[in-house]
This record gives structure tokens, C-alpha cells and sequence, in this order.
């Protein structure tokens, strides 16, 4: 948290820091299972990917249990300025976090299907972007969870060197297909993945713009990007 | 009445500039300039002690009652100076009413004759329209239902949170251009306190409220904007909606928060 001063209930700032502290782990199992799906898909492997599908129940808990938690401390602590800041974003990210768990689940499944065809060659540009997009995710959570206003401005810098890699993608896997019309049906899976992961980006972005609004008391978005 | 004083002209605009008051040798307001626009609900917020009751005095020449209380500064009610020595303050007071922290009606006086307390010294009103006046302030200040059945009995026979409200009303009844509310919830139910806010938020537009409020959350809830004072000085004076999501001011944040020190 970012004031060093604290509540002069102390009760109260042990349920603020009980917040961050789920929300921190809700990040870091929906970073974990996106970084293992995106290694699953690289090296097909379906065993992961099942796990994966399986964590997801648990990211999917979480996010009840935080949206509760956010509620009854609204509810009984009446917040204002930063913590009501702070509750409201949190219950804003919890939604981002869950669908990166489920984009995570959406590339395993892809994964899956994957592995029935014989579809190789190197997606060197789609790991690339895979790598980006987790780092995005991991550095989004911390960034909000830290109120860290430059890391979450790094993170929606990298967004550009996203959209790259996605056109470079999109664009070899439309080529690929034109030549070899036996791939279309794995190519289009692939092509999901991309997007997916591509979608992914998104949710870390807004995590850095729910930071920014953390710290700046405003609202950022739809400011520099459209 | 002494024609020689002039009477405020109506509207409600209040500037103050640089107030300075205290108390013998003590300055508990350290110059507060302040713009409040007519018809507008500005809540005052701060610590206990701060000067929120003493800056409200100030605005309607009650500070001056005291003894050995002093001010300096200037504050104008439509662009009228309020400390021109030649404008007679019982009629500045009769337009810029005050509901007390602690509720103080006439104790001699039944309740109906309480609400017509600040009119029948000026005013002739014939029976009837007294009534209607009574029942219409009465029931503005939500407290109609309960004594409208006990009229004639005195002021005092009511419990705290009515005679709350009978001064809510008393002041209602001279239709004052501004009224200043010091905490007037404190003794009500929740019932009456939201009573009292929707009132707050009907009379808005109509006429000036100052209210100092402890509850942050009613000061969200009625007013457009908000004043922060902390030692006698003016921390931060926004819009309500900024001061309660995103104030500048780290002591505002601090002190909204909870973060007494
Ligand atoms: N009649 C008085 N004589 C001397 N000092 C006074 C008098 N009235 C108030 N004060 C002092 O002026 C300061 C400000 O008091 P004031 O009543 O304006 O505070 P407040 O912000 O309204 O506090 P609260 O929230 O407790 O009502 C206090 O230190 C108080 O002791
Ligand atoms: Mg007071």
C-alpha cells in the first residue's frame, strides 16, 4: 500500500491488506496457468494442458470470495477516497484476472486440439508474444497490487510490441494456409491462440490502468489508446 | 423595526474573505476565504475543534455574541458586506437562519408558538395562516406526524431528536435565504436523519445550506460541494464527488479515510 500511514482502526487496515493479499494470489495462479498453457502449447503438451483446466475452478472461487470480502467491508466500513478507490478496482480486476484464467483454459483446449493434427513449424513470433503478454500480466498484478504507477506504465507500453507480433502472426498463418489448404483447420486453431493470447494483453493492460487510477485518483483509460 | 438599517438584499451568494476570529488571545480561524454560490449545499468537514461551529457563527454574527470573540476579514452576503455596521443583525439572522448542534427551543414557549417564534416579532399573521405556515415547517422538518395531535404543549416535552427538528422548523418558518445546520442530525434516528437530508436536498436551489457534518457519508450524500477545515484553516474547498473519491490534498485523504495520526 502506498501511505505509509494507517488507519487509525487497525481492524480496518488488516481486512485492506486481507484484500490485496487474495487478489495478489488470484493473480499469480491466473499468471501461472497462462504462462503453463502458453508452454503447453508451444511443446503440445496435452497432460498440461488438462491440468490447467482443472485450476481454473479455483481462480473462478477466488473471484467470488473477494467480490464477498469487497462487498462487506464496503458495507461496514463506508470507505472513501483511496480504500474506496482501492475496493472498487479491486472488484474491477478480480473480472480481468478471472478471464485471464479462462483464456489460459481457452489456449489449453486449443492445445488439445492441436495435438490430434500434425500442424508443426516454429510459432517463434507467437511465443515471443506469449512471453510479452505474461510479463504484462505479472507486472499489471504487481503493479496494482504495489500501486506502483511506473511499472503499470511500463506494462502499457509493451501493448505496441503486442499488436506487432500479433500482425506478424496473423499475417504468416493466412499465407501458410493459402499454400497448404490441408492446414486450414489447424491454422485457424492457432490462429485462436494468437488472438487469445492477444486478448490476454488487454485484461494485464487494464490491471495497469486500474493501478494508475489507484494512485492518481482518476481515470486513465480510453485516453491514450483507441 | 429601525428604518435606518438597511435590510440584506435576498438571493444567497456568500463570499467570505480572509476571516480571522477567535477568542480573547486565542486566532481559531487563521483566515478562511471561501466562495459559496446561492442555492448550492456546501458541507463543512473537519476534526473536532477546528472552527466549523465559529466559522458558521461568523457568517450570521452570532461569533460576536460572545464576549470576548473578535473577527476580522470580510463577509458578503450578495456582495453586501454582513459586518457593515450600519445593517442590523437580527435581520441578517432572520435571512440567514441557523439549526444549532444542540437543539434549543424557547422553553417557555408550546411548539406550535416555537416554529412561529422568529415571525411574531415582526410579522402579523392571521390564525389560519399561521397554522398553514406551522403545519408546512413542521412537516419540512419531518416532525408533523409526531406532535400535530400536541401543538400547544411546550417546546421542551419533546425528546431530543424532535426538538431537533422543531428548531429545523423554526428556522424554516422565516424562509431564510441561507441556512446554516451545525451537525443537525447528531440526535436523530436514522429515520430522521434521512428525513432531514431529503429536506436538505429539496431546499437545495432554493436557498444556501452550510451544514457541518462528522458523517462523512451524509456529507457525500447531500452536498455539491465540500470544505475540508482542519486547525482553522481551509485544507481543500471542491466538489463533493472529488473530495470523497480523489481529493488532492493528503491531509483531506488521511482525514477521510480514518488516519487521525
Ligand atoms: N465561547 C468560546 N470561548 C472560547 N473558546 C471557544 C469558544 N467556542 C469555541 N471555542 C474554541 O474554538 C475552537 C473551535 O471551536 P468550534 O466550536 O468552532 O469547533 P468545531 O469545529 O465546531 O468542533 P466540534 O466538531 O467539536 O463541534 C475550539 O478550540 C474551542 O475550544
Ligand atoms: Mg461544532
Amino acid at each position: 500500500m502506498p501511505d505509509l500511514k494507517s488507519h487509525t482502526d487497525k481492524i480496518f487496515d488488516k481486512e485492506l491488506a486481507e484484500v490485496s493479499h487474495r487478489i495478489e494470489r488470484m493473480g499469480t495462479i491466473a499468471g501461472d496457468m497462462l504462462a503453463a498453457s502458453v508452454r503447453a502449447f508451444n511443446t503440445r503438451n496435452t497432460t498440461l494442458a488438462r491440468e490447467i483446466m482443472d485450476e481454473d475452478t479455483q481462480v473462478n472461487r477466488l473471484e467470488k470470495n473477494i467480490d464477498q470480502l469487497c462487498l462487506e467491508i464496503i458495507a461496514k466500513r463506508q470507505p472513501m477516497a483511496s480504500d474506496l478507490r482501492f475496493l472498487v478496482l479491486v472488484m474491477k480486476a478480480v473480472v480481468d484476472i478471472e478471464r485471464i484464467g479462462d483464456i489460459a483454459v481457452n489456449v489449453s483446449e486449443r492445445t488439445m486440439d492441436l495435438s490430434r493434427g500434425a500442424l508443426t513449424g516454429s510459432w517463434e513470433e507467437l511465443s515471443e508474444m506469449g512471453a510479452i503478454v505474461l510479463s504484462m500480466v505479472r507486472d499489471g498484478m504487481r503493479a496494482f497490487v504495489e500501486s506502483d504507477e511506473v511499472l503499470a506504465c511500463e506494462v502499457l507500453k509493451r501493448d505496441a510490441e503486442v499488436d506487432r507480433l500479433f500482425v506478424k502472426v496473423f499475417a504468416d498463418l493466412i499465407e501458410l494456409m493459402g499454400n497448404r489448404p490441408d492446414v486450414i483447420n489447424l491454422g485457424i486453431h492457432v490462429q485462436s491462440v494468437a488472438k487469445w493470447i492477444e486478448r490476454a494483453g488487454d485484461h494485464a493492460m487494464n490491471l495497469a490502468e486500474y493501478a494508475i487510477f489507484r494512485v492518481k485518483g482518476h481515470d486513465g483509460r480510453h485516453a491514450g489508446r483507441s | 423595526m429601525n428604518v435606518e438599517q438597511k435590510e440584506p438584499a435576498r438571493g444567497g451568494a456568500i463570499e467570505t474573505r480572509e476571516i480571522v476570529a477567535g477568542f480573547d488571545t486565542r486566532e481559531v480561524l487563521h483566515g478562511i476565504s471561501m466562495q459559496i454560490q446561492p442555492g448550492q449545499v456546501t458541507a463543512l468537514i473537519g476534526p473536532s475543534g477546528c472552527g466549523k461551529s465559529t466559522f458558521l457563527r461568523c457568517l450570521n454574527r452570532m461569533h460576536e455574541l460572545v464576549p470576548s470573540a473578535f473577527i476580522r476579514g470580510s463577509v458578503q452576503l450578495d456582495g453586501q458586506e454582513v459586518y457593515d455596521p450600519e445593517l442590523d443583525p437580527v435581520f441578517l439572522r432572520r435571512r440567514v437562519g441557523m439549526v444549532f448542534q444542540k437543539p434549543n427551543p424557547f422553553p417557555s414557549m408550546s411548539i406550535r408558538d416555537n416554529v412561529l417564534a422568529g415571525l411574531t416579532l415582526t410579522n402579523r399573521l392571521k390564525a389560519s395562516e399561521a397554522d398553514l405556515l406551522v403545519e408546512r415547517a413542521l412537516n419540512q422538518a419531518a416532525l408533523w406526524d409526531e406532535v400535530k395531535d400536541r401543538l400547544k404543549s411546550p417546546g421542551m416535552s419533546l425528546s431530543g431528536g424532535q426538538q431537533q427538528r422543531l428548531c429545523i422548523a423554526r428556522s424554516l418558518a422565516v424562509d431564510p435565504d441561507v441556512l446554516l445546520m451545525d451537525e443537525p442530525c447528531s440526535a436523530l434516528d436514522p429515520i430522521a436523519t434521512a428525513r432531514v437530508e431529503d429536506l436538505i436536498q429539496s431546499l437545495a436551489g432554493d436557498y444556501t445550506i452550510i451544514i457541518v457534518t462528522h458523517n462523512m457519508q451524509q456529507a457525500a450524500r447531500v452536498s455539491s460541494r465540500t470544505a475540508f477545515l482542519l486547525s482553522g484553516e481551509l485544507v481543500e474547498f471542491a466538489e463533493t464527488n472529488t473530495i470523497f473519491t480523489s481529493p488532492r490534498d493528503q491531509r483531506t485523504e488521511d482525514y477521510i479515510t480514518g488516519k487521525f495520526g
